[in-house]
């Protein structure tokens, strides 16, 4: 089985794609063409939100007793994404391109820092400090389903 | 662990970098202004004074501002740690080294010998106060990526950059200069060059390219070993300069296979963007590319044509290359920051960064920046087109602080404005 490391930040290059898949149809085909990209990049991203929030954040929280640290700075940013996921929907929804595209490009560079500080610390951290649960982990949440 | 870098309460306030990357167009329009009044036979020696000063204000005064600038804000974000006291240490640096840097041109001009000390130890202090807040920084971070490597290195070569500089400047004072005056000087730039700004562009863009641009990572292996060949290949070059001057083109076409290496990678990065968006920084880096590969082929045959190609490579690498990257990253950089700002204080209603860049301006202002490279290069043929150059680089700059200027002017409206006032009291 992976390792939580490598299995979350496949779950980002996942999501960076779906991404960009949206936005290069919204670009070619307009952006009401996009409506259907823009439901499974929404979804994909909450997905992993919860598969943090609900799964590994918790576990690793009760384990070392952090839970003022990169935790919850990680759901702050979340939150910030979700507001700007939620955002994109409206300006696809009024056909508004520039406010589209000018969403998107913020969104992808809050996608990108957020990740970059999970891959590069968080997950790091929490590899080392839930190896013995990494099987469980990583069963937990592939077989989560999104609330 | 130390996680304080990866909260916005600890990340550095937003005036620390702005207020470097607002005050770089402004030295490079200086630079433009002194262009236009000098005479381009004068401009054309690598160590006139007049030379001088022009190069020192766009690496100093716009080159290093931007990366200086750009490094406050990028180690909490790349490495979780941050700059202890960042607002005093962005604050006196910043100071010292605007005023060094104007105290260093008009003291080099006008033979100011006190003027020039002055300007010595204002750099000097300016440089290391930044550079010993990085490095108390750096010693913190605990997972090593490429980046902070490259960070590392760039440090490294800039402490032996900065005391070079000050003992040359001082030289000027004195009027003293020793038998080996223009081998240091020589290094001074060179490491600059490729060991400064060079391995810090390498290890930045390993990040940000696949961040900015969604294009797959750079291989493992050139991650790894490319800034480590580009420093083993400097200290030979130094070495040979000092010891076996006949030998130096060998560590010269290694150092033009590192970084044409690199150049080809960009290249290759920016043609696998899975982002459709072609923005005005997607331009610059395709630009800086395209630039940094001329530069080095022109450098690696400049012996066969004559000495005078040097100021030409300061516009294909300096300009072309170097300032390209810094520019297409200020216009990231600046909206990114104001947006992060504003939202992390729990502003809901804040424009996009896309918004915030005006898109014509910065199409019209990445023209004339293409149209400045290509009247420098020519001024070879044509002399009377460096006056030319000269304005069209000022209009250019000028432009420049206008568009990162409305896009700055976006936070301070907001703070004032408070829209959904309720969210910011919950933030």
């Amino acid at each position: 089985m992976a390792i939580i490391k490598e299995f979350m930040t496949q779950d980002h290059r996942d999501c960076d794609d779906t991404f960009a898949a949206m936005e290069q149809k919204a670009n070619s085909e307009g952006l009401a063409a996009a409506q259907e990209d823009y439901k499974k990049m929404a979804s994909e991203m909450e997905h992993h939100f919860q598969m943090e929030e609900r799964v590994l954040f918790p576990a690793f929280e009760e384990k070392t007793g952090m839970t003022q640290g990169p935790t919850q700075m990680m759901r702050m940013e979340h939150t910030q994404m979700r507001s700007l996921i939620q955002e994109i929907g409206e300006a696809l929804d009024v056909d508004n391109k520039d406010r589209f595209f000018g969403l998107t490009e913020t969104m992808m560079i809050m996608l990108q820092q957020h990740n970059m500080k999970e891959e590069q610390m968080l997950y790091t951290m929490i590899q080392q400090h839930m190896s013995a649960e990494n099987d469980q982990l990583i069963m937990m949440m592939d077989a989560m389903i999104t609330e | 662990m130390n996680f304080t870098g990866l909260s916005l309460d600890q990340a550095p306030p937003i005036s620390a970098p702005v207020r470097f990357f607002l005050t770089a167009p402004i030295f490079a329009m200086l630079a433009a202004i002194l262009i236009f009044f000098t005479d381009a036979s004068l401009l054309s020696s690598r160590y006139s004074l007049e030379s001088i000063s022009v190069t020192h204000l766009f690496t100093i005064g716009f080159i290093a501002m931007v990366m200086l600038g750009a490094l406050q804000q990028m180690l909490p974000v790349l490495a979780g740690v941050s700059i202890p006291k960042a607002s005093l240490v962005a604050t006196s640096s910043h100071i010292l080294l605007s005023i060094g840097l104007v105290l260093m041109v008009v003291g080099l001009l006008q033979s100011f010998k006190v003027m020039i000390f002055i300007a010595a130890l204002s750099l000097g202090i300016g440089f290391l106060i930044l550079l010993i807040g990085i490095f108390l920084a750096i010693r913190k971070v605990e997972f090593l990526t490429a980046t902070i490597r490259a960070m590392r290195w760039a440090l490294f070569f800039s402490f032996v950059i900065v005391m070079l500089g000050m003992y040359l400047l001082s030289t000027y004072g004195t009027g003293i200069s020793g038998s080996l005056h223009l081998e240091f000087a020589n290094v001074h730039a060179v490491l600059a060059i490729f060991g400064f700004a060079g391995i810090l562009i390498i290890g930045v863009t390993f990040q940000v390219i696949p961040m900015f641009y969604v294009t797959p990572a750079f291989d493992a292996r050139y991650q790894k070993y490319l800034v480590l060949s580009v420093v083993g290949t400097l200290a030979l070059w130094t070495l040979l300069s000092f010891v076996i001057v006949d030998y130096a083109w060998i560590a010269k076409i290694l150092l033009v296979f590192n970084f044409g290496l690199f150049a080809a990678l960009i290249i290759q990065k920016m043609s696998q963007r899975k982002r459709p968006i072609a923005d005005i920084t997607v331009y610059y880096w395709r630009l800086a590319g395209g630039m940094l590969f001329t530069g080095l082929i022109v450098w690696m045959f400049s012996p066969l044509i004559e000495q005078e190609m040097t100021s030409y490579l300061a516009v294909i690498i300096g300009g072309g290359f170097v300032m390209s990257v810094m520019i297409g990253m200020l216009y990231k950089i600046i909206p990114f920051l104001v947006w992060f700002h504003l939202n992390g204080m729990g502003y809901m209603s804040i424009p996009s960064m896309g918004e915030m860049v005006h898109k014509k301006m910065a199409l019209v202002q990445f023209l004339l920046f293409v149209l400045t490279l290509a009247l420098f290069v020519a001024v070879y043929f044509i002399p009377i087109l460096m006056k030319v150059g000269a304005i069209t680089l000022l209009t250019s700059m000028v432009l420049l602080e206008i568009n990162l200027v409305t896009a700055y002017k976006n936070y301070g409206e907001t703070c004032k404005r408070k829209p959904d006032f309720d969210m910011s009291m919950m933030g």
